[in-house]
């Protein structure tokens, strides 16, 4: 028992590590979370409108209509058809975009559209915010591929009347209903995205403090010297990692409490307690992770140094491929794959499908579970190596 | 009764033999020092008694009991104060003291009184609450021998305890030692410092490449070997008007070569050698070896300044036995 009380003296001893790692990491992923999560609904959403030059070159019924469905978007400039004045507007900021209408585009489309044939394009020219340029692009796009596909199913039908049709099309406008979210909603979304942060938080900082602990147990002289002690190396190391435990445990009730606290989930305590335990449980299921890998390292013989550089790098990129920092959704497959490889990935899943559930069923329990043995064996895994390691390192007194 | 008894240890590190057909026996209450050069096998032995290290063949007995790595029962009577300060540098002078002590008495009240005691011992209580980075080197070896003895073991291994420590240190280490064995304990004491050893060891090997060469008392080892006094003699500049450069020695020494010849064909006379000024002659254990010699350089007009008459001492036994110096 002295064995694992010791372990954690040895902890508290390191006071700056735990001041950066858990203290500065959490505070980080409190900010984060207020930067991602936002303070709730917005009141109205309003979409952007880009600032287009429309060269008619064509001047056909087609061109008009295009001319027409577009200033209902977005905000028409008129520019001389020269290509200095073109080139001026965009890079004096006048326009977000020039928009040609090559001479014979819309005898071109009609004919394209009735014949299977390949769609003309329009010639696009961006200027300096690209969004606006894109989406306005894609709304011209999108608009002759309108009338295209309508020409398409008239087949007989004259210009004039594929047009008329798109006209009416284009003054139904789509029923926009607005959905108040729940606060409870929100605060669940926030509380995931900061226990997702926090695999960084976890990982680093159980890495480099039980890290230490276990290193300073293990340098070769204080070994020989416990090993010469009417102890087991068995017992001594499990007594050790028993006081990194409690660590791991502290680590992780510091950064439930303060994501509760920040993320506005104390109310889900009460409604949905048993969602927030699980992705708390899930927390704790990954803290395994980093403390097997901290054992791991330290009977290699890796010291102080080493662990704050592992840590750091392998708490970075295993968050990273759990979607801390960007979302996997907005990732390559490729990434995605790899992420897979990960108990981050796996953490985030658990934690994602707990907050998520509206209330805890078979199905969440099953998935949560699943995403806990997977973590579960990442740690096995790992500790497996350590213990192979310390194996040896027994030998060499 | 035999507190230690090692039979024909042998020990192999891939090619090198750290330990060749090794015997040892340490009676109970003596202090036995391990004497050799460094990798002459001293740490590798009390590894090897420890259980720490496996070994090829032969046999290790302490308190009468074949040793193994899983004799908690002899490990609990064992301590051991390593070559290295071995104590954690997070943990103040008592909660390392109180840490190793841990590991061998579980009642958490005796092992206060242990540690109050071991503190006392090596006279460290005025830095109880002080970590090991802010100790001096010689405070730092104290606190490694209490580290070690807390416990009160029956058998302790000190393993060069002395290394890089201040002659003050030293002394009050030694001091220790010999009241750990007042108590009742048994030492074992390594170190290739001949002086330490003859201070407080009752019996002493001589080892060297895993083996044991010579062991006995260190009257006894000194009575082995052929040399019985050692004379030093300061010469003071050029021996007179006889001393020409064609006649002197070879090595540039303050003496004609043939007067150290005369000196070399004295009765009982061993061996003459000059460096610089000083001249050594060794001698055979005889009542007229110094009025021998002093004659013979008188004879070749020398010039003497002080002159010193010594017995031998354990390096003279290494030399003789090994043919080269302790401290090689």
């Amino acid at each position: 028992m002295n064995i694992c009380k010791r372990a954690l003296t040895i902890a508290l001893r390191h006071p700056l590590y735990l001041i950066i790692y858990i203290g500065f990491l959490s505070s980080m992923g409190v900010v984060l979370m207020g930067e991602a999560g936002g303070s709730g609904a917005r009141e109205a959403t309003e979409v952007p409108r880009a600032r287009i030059v429309l060269v008619d070159r064509d001047g056909s019924a087609v061109a008009q209509s295009l001319e027409e469905m577009l200033s209902q978007t977005d905000k028409l400039i008129t520019v001389a058809d020269e290509p200095l004045a073109l080139q001026d507007a965009l890079a004096t900021d006048k326009a977000d975009a020039v928009l040609v209408i090559p001479a014979g585009f819309g005898d071109a489309l009609m004919d394209a559209s009735r014949t299977g044939g390949e769609l003309p394009e329009l010639e696009i020219a961006t200027g300096g915010d690209m969004q606006a340029a894109a989406l306005a692009s894609q709304r011209a796009s999108r608009t002759a591929s309108l009338i295209a596909s309508r020409a398409a199913l008239m087949p007989h039908a004259s210009a004039e009347q594929v047009l008329d049709g798109m006209r009416k099309l284009s003054d139904i406008a789509p029923a926009v209903e607005t959905i108040q979210t729940a606060e409870e909603s929100t605060a669940a979304s926030r509380l995931a995205f900061y226990l997702t942060f926090s695999s960084y938080t976890v990982t680093s900082s159980i890495v480099v403090v039980a890290g230490v602990v276990l290193s300073t147990l293990n340098k070769p002289d204080v070994r020989r010297r416990q090993l010469a002690a009417p102890v087991s190396s068995w017992r001594m190391g499990f007594e050790s990692i028993a006081g990194c435990a409690v660590l791991a445990l502290g680590v992780c009730a510091w950064v439930a409490l303060v994501g509760i606290g920040a993320s506005g989930a104390g109310a889900l305590l009460s409604s949905a307690g048993a969602q927030v335990a699980l992705a708390i449980a899930s927390l704790c299921a990954f803290a395994l992770v980093p403390l097997s890998l901290a054992y791991t390292l330290a009977q290699c013989g890796f010291r102080e140094e080493a662990l704050n550089a592992i840590a750091n790098l392998g708490g970075m990129v295993m968050s990273f491929l759990g979607g801390a920092w960007v979302p996997l959704s907005l990732m390559g497959a490729n990434v995605r794959a790899v992420a897979h490889f990960t108990p981050t990935f796996w953490m985030y899943d658990a934690v994602t499908c707990a907050l998520g559930a509206q209330e805890v069923n078979a199905s969440v329990l099953a998935t949560v579970g699943i995403d806990l043995g997977i973590i579960a064996l990442f740690a096995v895994a790992i500790m497996s190596a350590g213990l192979v390691a310390a194996r040896l390192r027994v030998r060499e007194v | 009764m035999d507190v230690i008894a090692i039979e024909g240890l042998v020990k192999r590190y891939d090619e090198l033999l750290a330990l060749d057909h090794f015997d040892l026996h340490v009676d109970q209450g003596e202090i036995f020092g391990l004497l050799g050069p460094n990798g002459s096998g001293k740490t590798t032995s009390i590894n090897c008694m420890l259980a720490l290290l496996t070994y090829d063949r032969g046999s290790i007995r302490l308190f009468g009991e074949s040793m193994a790595p899983t004799r908690y029962d002899l490990k609990r009577r064992i301590g051991i104060v390593p070559q290295q300060v071995a104590v954690i540098d997070e943990l103040t002078v008592r909660e390392n003291i109180d840490y190793f002590c841990s590991l061998y008495v579980k009642d958490r009240a005796r092992r206060r009184v242990l540690v109050d005691e071991a503190i006392e011992f090596v006279e460290l209580e005025e830095f109880v609450r002080f970590r090991p980075g802010k100790l001096s080197g010689g405070l730092l070896r104290r606190l490694n021998i209490a580290c070690g003895i807390a416990h009160k073991p029956e058998l302790i291994f000190f393993d060069e305890p002395t290394v890089a420590v201040d002659p003050q240190s030293r002394n009050a280490i030694l001091t220790g030692i010999q009241r750990l064995r007042a108590e009742g304990a048994t030492v074992v004491y390594t170190s290739h410092y001949m002086e330490e050893v003859e201070q407080i060891c009752d019996r002493v090997m001589i080892m060297d490449h895993g083996r044991a060469l010579a062991q006995g008392t260190t009257d006894e080892l000194k009575r082995s070997i052929r040399t019985g006094e050692r004379i030093v003699i300061e010469l003071e500049g050029p021996s007179g008007p006889r001393a020409r450069p064609d006649s002197r020695a070879s090595d540039g020494g303050a003496l004609p070569t043939r007067e150290l010849e005369r000196l070399r064909a004295l009765p009982h006379v061993l061996d003459v050698s000059l460096a610089g000024n000083l001249l050594t002659v060794s001698c055979e254990a005889s009542e007229h070896n110094l009025t021998d010699a002093l004659a013979s350089l008188r004879a070749g007009n020398a010039r003497l300044g002080r002159i010193t008459c010594a017995p031998p001492t354990l390096n003279d036994v290494f030399l003789e036995i090994t043919g080269r110096e302790l401290r090689d």
